[in-house]
């Protein structure tokens, strides 16, 4: 992995989100090949037409992830029948565990729109770099390993072009404002 | 427990002194902390002599859910707001149509979610009468009692639920774990210590028969970066101080849990402090919906 560009990463979101709101929308977000979790191949041309929500994170984390997840089953049933024409995206960083398979049992926990996605690690980590995503494999004491990762979600409109960021942890109402945007314009 | 019990004892002697005035008080006088509490408004008379025709409690935001008892003969209203983390919640609640005359008493039922921290809440209450109002809404400042108010608020006193277990001076209190989505390689667990003694400790290891290994984790958000490091060191236990392992900061990591951790579960966690010794508790596998999800800071978020 590039170090340069990790550490500008890692400075965008220790910087808070603000920066990257002044980045270029063209900055963010990029081509990608992964499967989904039922393992068919999906690329950024399958959320095209429709705006999108897209965050990353691994089945083995504890909190932020499944927290994220049912907060997208609330979000979901808040914005009614609009719902149905957002793509909510979960992407593995941890592709070495994270099959389809267990992407596909796991997603099972939560609202049915949302999608898994993951791939071989090199895929991963483009997709992950054009999305500006920091994360980091970090060993644990009894052998196995934990992922830091940027917890925010992206919202991209219609045309792949990011819009703007859902910080981790918000209250549901700033959320809300942001997917009505989304799906308004 | 005798903590328990005394202060259940201060609660009905609370109870007790208020009811014999002319104020509207919540009966039972206390919760335990994290049951819901299911009780009554008590209006034990009217507005200086006049019939009573409605009452209207206004809930502050620590009341996290709050649902009326049907009343025959009473027009019940309910009303809204937006509360912590975006989530609706009940403002207050409004009943009228009715009528108590003033030598007689009534009880206004409800059910209420109360805040799972000990300590009073108070409930500001507006009790209309044929003529003119009552407003019961004093709250007392720290340190001053109820009994010097003139138009005390309606109150109900959280109590601490007993320990989970206490070894050495340490108390083991308010655990749970989180439930864990289907084939979730991992849960956490959280639980509070509190050390009673004069002698600082630590909680070096945790193990469970519910999962292949557990070990101490803390996860922080760094500027929008989600980060876990195991607590090589275990965790620190001042004397007369807290440990908390609560959602976004400190949690116990169950990896490879034996079977599926779903709400209504139970993990047995064996805690090993360095001092005090080894002590195992039995904790209750929550939803994470109880407390609403939304993120890093609240207590209990969860699953479905």
């Amino acid at each position: 992995m590039n170090r340069r560009q990790l550490i500008a990463g890692i400075a965008l979101f220790g910087a808070a989100l603000a920066p990257v709101r002044a980045l270029a929308a063209a900055a963010i977000g990029g081509p990608f090949r992964l499967v989904d979790q039922f393992g068919h191949p999906v690329s950024e041309r399958d959320l095209l037409g429709r705006p999108s929500a897209i965050f990353f994170g691994y089945t083995l984390c504890p909190e932020v992830c499944p927290t994220t997840l049912v907060s997208f089953g609330r979000w979901l049933k808040k914005l009614g029948p609009a719902a149905n024409r957002l793509n909510v995206v979960f992407v593995s960083i941890d592709p070495g565990r994270d099959t389809p398979r267990q992407m596909r049992d796991y997603l099972t926990s939560f609202d049915q729109r949302i999608r898994g996605f993951t791939g071989s690690p090199a895929e991963v980590d483009r997709m992950a770099k054009a999305y500006r995503v920091y994360y980091r494999k970090v060993p644990l004491p009894g052998g196995s390993y934990a992922m830091d990762h940027s917890a925010a979600v992206y919202l991209m409109d219609a045309a792949g072009r990011f819009v703007e960021p859902i910080g981790y942890g918000e209250t549901d109402d700033m959320p809300m404002a942001s997917l009505r945007r989304l799906m308004g314009r | 427990m005798r903590r328990f019990a005394s202060r259940a004892a201060v609660g009905a002697a609370l109870l007790v002194a208020s009811a014999a005035q002319a104020h509207i008080t919540l009966t039972p006088a206390t919760a335990e902390a994290g049951h819901s509490f299911a009780g009554a408004f008590r209006v034990g008379h009217g507005c200086a002599g006049s019939a009573t025709k409605g009452i209207r409690v206004v809930l502050p935001p620590a009341v996290t859910s709050a649902r009326p008892q049907a009343k025959p003969g009473w027009t019940i209203k309910v009303e809204h707001a937006v509360g912590p983390e975006g989530k609706d919640r009940v403002a207050a609640i409004v009943w009228s149509g009715g009528l108590v005359p003033d030598d007689e008493y009534d009880d206004f039922g409800v059910m209420l979610g109360l805040p799972a921290k000990a300590g009073p809440v108070f409930i500001p209450v507006v009790q209309t009468c044929e003529a003119g109002e009552s407003r019961w809404d004093e709250i007392p400042s720290p340190g001053t009692s109820l009994h010097s108010l003139k138009r005390p608020a309606a109150v109900v006193e959280v109590i601490a639920p007993p320990p989970l277990a206490v070894i050495g001076g340490i108390e083991v209190r308010e655990g749970w774990v989180r439930a864990a989505p289907n084939s979730a390689p991992a849960a956490a667990a959280y639980l509070v210590l509190h050390n009673g003694s004069k002698q600082a400790d630590r909680l070096v290891s945790v193990s469970t028969p519910a999962a292949a290994r557990a070990e101490l984790h803390n996860m922080r958000m760094d500027g929008g970066v989600m980060r876990m490091r195991a607590l090589e060191h275990g965790l620190d236990l001042p004397a007369g101080g807290d440990a908390a392992l609560a959602p976004g900061g400190n949690h116990v990591m169950l990896f490879g849990p034996a079977a599926p951790l779903e709400p209504g579960g139970k993990v047995e966690l064996t805690l090993v402090f360095e001092h005090a010794g080894r002590v195992t508790v039995t904790l209750p596998v929550r939803s994470a919906d109880d407390s609403g999800g939304g993120g890093g800071e609240h207590h209990h978020g969860g699953m479905r």
